[in-house]
């Protein structure tokens, strides 16, 4: 199978929703000519036109108020919003407009929109182009939350998103466009709501999505050698979130970790412990282990950057600590 | 507040107890006093009263269900008050703890206490995990040593006191005895008792020695007593009552017979505590005569009196049937000629007295008729020989055969 980098895996999956359907168009800031700050729609503008793939002036509010609009016509919009933390400048939209509108008519219109959108830090990028702030669109009913981790998830559900005739906020990481996976040429989609076993284990079960699955795969592979075994699971889809596949890996592990890079107050870890806790808690043998991002806004400096966010040690350390083993003194954790 | 009953630990020995009845239903109206359950052990059936006056909240334990010591197995609530629900595994563990310290038990009548659900304190470090083991499998929480972060008990550790314990060997329910066949039946906590004990005594090397006495005198010694000590307390003495008296004198006189085998070195009892072998329904019990040599003939009658009594209703203590160190048992009664007892672990030795029936023997060269009496005694011949064994019996006897010799003490003071 071909590999693809995430941000080609995106790109491909936009690609082909174009190609199919009519009614689907792309709107955002630079999206066109300039190919989005990411490059993720480079190519689009040539093949489908100015009209299909627009640029729009820099108003995030207007964007998602233009992007429902259009989803109450009957088009299907997917609207790239070029940092999630710009968004909270079109929230009265996303919250109040675009999660309410199917609910307020009673179920008379549907509201086939995507925003996409990019989070994460890692890039020294700033307080204000790092953060990770899904779990403000988990809290609001009436959102789909997606935030894929591998270029083959990223393509399956970019897909399956933009034919969900409801709003889906889509997470992409800035930090995974250059990372590269197998993706199938022939089409495939991956259905919403559907968590993925990353990698089989029996002592832990790590929970962790878009970047940090990476980050937990890789110290997976660490703590093997030293007689643990991680179970790593990605929920793809944050909401809804599926709950049986996180359970039912406690109840075989009996120890759970949530990684994300997300601040820990508040993040979405707190939400997958709280139901492991309400459902599942017989089957801990452990305390509930969060490996998130210290209650900080992300440095501009990378050195203090690094120090905020969570990385690899920070998972074996955890590890560590739920199994109640000593970390030999090899691993240099610090 | 909500007072919790709890399963109490009678004795040091005892691990679990049987819910037999409940007297109270759920939501009734308790005074304090008044008996709530009827708990089976190894050997007793006995009532928990409750301590307070109250309504009988959630009922937590279902009759027949076989339960660890210290679990709670009721709570007594007042009016408008909700059963606890979240504490109850913690308190368990909590109140087993404090159970497990000896616990008097008041001689007329084994009590059980119901304790005050406890609201402070700290609680023991399980995982839930483990805790949910534990629970399903009735053990007990606080006997447990945890290995995990910061001493908590964590699955594993469950799981190894499972393995030591073998507690993980389930029990048969209801239907799968009563699928593999409908003539089988559970063995009371009392029959199991006697076959767990039995088998594990059986396994020392017994050996045994019987003798035949003439019981001519012990008959007309015993005429002549029953009417004074009717009249005195009310009670017919019996001539199992001259055999405790007449056993205790010959330990006296032979000190050395009254020991028991543990564990590789042999203890001799000072005390002379007598064990009475008595049949109650559905199996037998060992009541014990205390300090029998020291004893009046009618503080026997009446301590024996009592004891049958108790034992046939089911209320013996289990202070009341712990430590004898030399144990009697008499099947006279139901026309038995001569029998071997099994000895009762640890004491080293039994005597077992058959029935008083005429026979012809021989006296001075003469056929002539006696009633007679067959006597056998185990030993336990790992601390026990024969000679010593033979002495004894000759000392016993000789207090049976002529009664007056009890008066007569072998050992003198220097």
């Amino acid at each position: 199978m071909r590999d693809l980098t995430y941000r080609e895996a995106v790109r491909e999956a936009l690609g082909e929703e174009l190609r199919r359907d009519k009614s689907v168009f792309l709107l955002g800031e630079d999206i066109a000519e300039y190919s989005g700050a990411y490059k993720v729609t480079q190519g689009l503008l040539e093949e489908f036109g100015r009209e299909r793939i627009r640029n729009t002036n820099l108003a995030e509010s207007a964007i998602a108020g233009a992007a429902l609009g259009a989803a109450l016509v009957g088009t299907r919009p997917v609207a790239e919003i070029m940092y999630i933390d710009f968004s909270l400048l079109a929230l009265d939209q996303i919250f109040n407009q675009i999660a309410k509108f199917r609910y307020m008519t009673g179920g008379m219109v549907k509201v086939p929109l995507v925003i996409r959108t990019q989070g994460g830090g890692g890039k020294a990028a700033g307080l204000h182009h790092s953060q990770s702030l899904e779990a403000l669109y988990t809290h609001i009913p009436g959102l789909i939350v997606v935030m894929p981790s591998t270029p083959y998830d990223a393509k399956g559900l970019l897909k399956s998103s933009i034919r969900d005739d409801n709003p889906v906020i889509f997470i992409e990481h800035k930090g995974l466009y250059n990372e590269s996976g197998p993706v199938p040429e022939e089409e495939y989609m991956i259905p919403l709501g559907k968590a993925e076993v990353k990698r089989q284990g029996k002592d832990i079960t790590a929970v962790a999505y878009s970047k940090s699955l990476l980050l937990t795969l890789k110290a997976a592979e660490t703590l093997e050698k030293y007689g643990i075994s991680l179970e790593v699971i990605d929920p793809r889809t944050l909401k809804p979130l599926d709950q049986d596949t996180i359970l039912n890996s406690v109840e075989k592990t009996s120890r759970l970790m949530i990684v994300h890079e997300a601040c820990k107050t508040g993040g979405f870890g707190a939400e997958i412990a709280a139901i492991v806790a309400e459902k599942g808690i017989d089957y801990l043998d452990a305390p509930i282990k969060r490996v998130a991002a210290l209650d900080s806004p992300i440095p501009f400096n990378p050195r203090l950057e690094d120090y905020v966010l969570p990385n690899e040690n920070d998972i074996i350390k955890g590890a560590f600590e739920l199994t109640g083993k000593e970390i030999p003194a090899e691993l240099k954790l610090g | 507040m909500a007072t919790a009953i709890i399963l109490p630990k009678l004795d040091e020995a005892m691990r679990t107890g049987k819910i037999v009845k409940w007297l109270k239903k759920e939501g009734d109206l308790v005074k304090k006093g008044e008996g709530v359950v009827q708990i089976e052990t190894e050997k007793v059936t006995f009532e928990i009263e409750a301590e307070g006056s109250g309504i009988l909240g959630k009922i937590m334990a279902k009759e027949g269900e076989e339960l660890p010591v210290g679990t709670i197995i009721a709570y007594i609530i007042q009016p408008g008050e909700k059963v606890p629900e979240a504490p109850v595994l913690v308190a368990t563990a909590r109140e087993a703890a404090r159970t497990q310290k000896p616990v008097t038990v008041p001689k007329e009548e084994a009590r059980a206490k119901v304790f005050e659900a406890p609201t402070e304190g700290r609680a023991i470090k399980a995982s839930p995990l483990a805790k949910r083991i534990a629970r399903e499998h009735n053990i007990d929480i606080t006997s447990i040593r945890g290995t995990g972060p910061s001493g908590r008990i964590v699955r594993e550790d469950v799981l190894r006191v499972m393995e030591e314990s073998k507690i993980a060997v389930a029990r048969p329910t209801r239907e799968e005895v009563e699928l593999a066949d409908e003539q089988v039946a559970s063995l009371s906590s009392m029959r199991k008792v006697i076959a767990r004990r039995m088998t594990e005594s059986f396994q020392s090397p017994h050996f045994y020695l019987t003798v035949e006495v003439e019981t001519q005198e012990l008959m007309k010694t015993n005429k002549q007593l029953v009417p004074l000590i009717e009249n005195k307390i009310g009670i017919r003495s019996t001539i199992t009552d001259l055999l405790i008296k007449m056993v205790a004198k010959a330990l006296e006189d032979n000190p050395s017979m009254n020991c028991a085998y543990f564990d590789g070195s042999v203890k001799f009892f000072r005390r002379i505590d007598i064990g009475l072998v008595t049949s109650v329904e559905g199996g037998l019990v060992v009541p014990v005569i205390r300090q029998a040599n020291r004893k009046s003939l009618t503080e026997i009658a009446r301590a024996r009196a009592e004891l049958v009594q108790k034992a046939r209703e089911g209320k013996l203590s289990m202070a009341e049937m712990k430590g004898s160190t030399f144990t009697l048992s008499n099947l006279g009664m139901y026309g038995i000629d001569q029998f071997s007892a099994i000895l009762q672990p640890p004491e080293a030795a039994i005597l077992a007295v058959g029935r008083i029936a005429d026979k012809a023997v021989v006296r001075e060269g003469q056929i002539v008729i006696r009633p007679m009496m067959t006597m056998t005694l185990s030993i336990d011949h790992r601390v026990l020989d024969g000679t010593i064994g033979a002495q004894f019996l000759k000392s016993l006897k000789d207090y049976i055969e002529n009664p007056a010799l009890m008066f007569y003490s072998v050992l003198v003071s220097p």
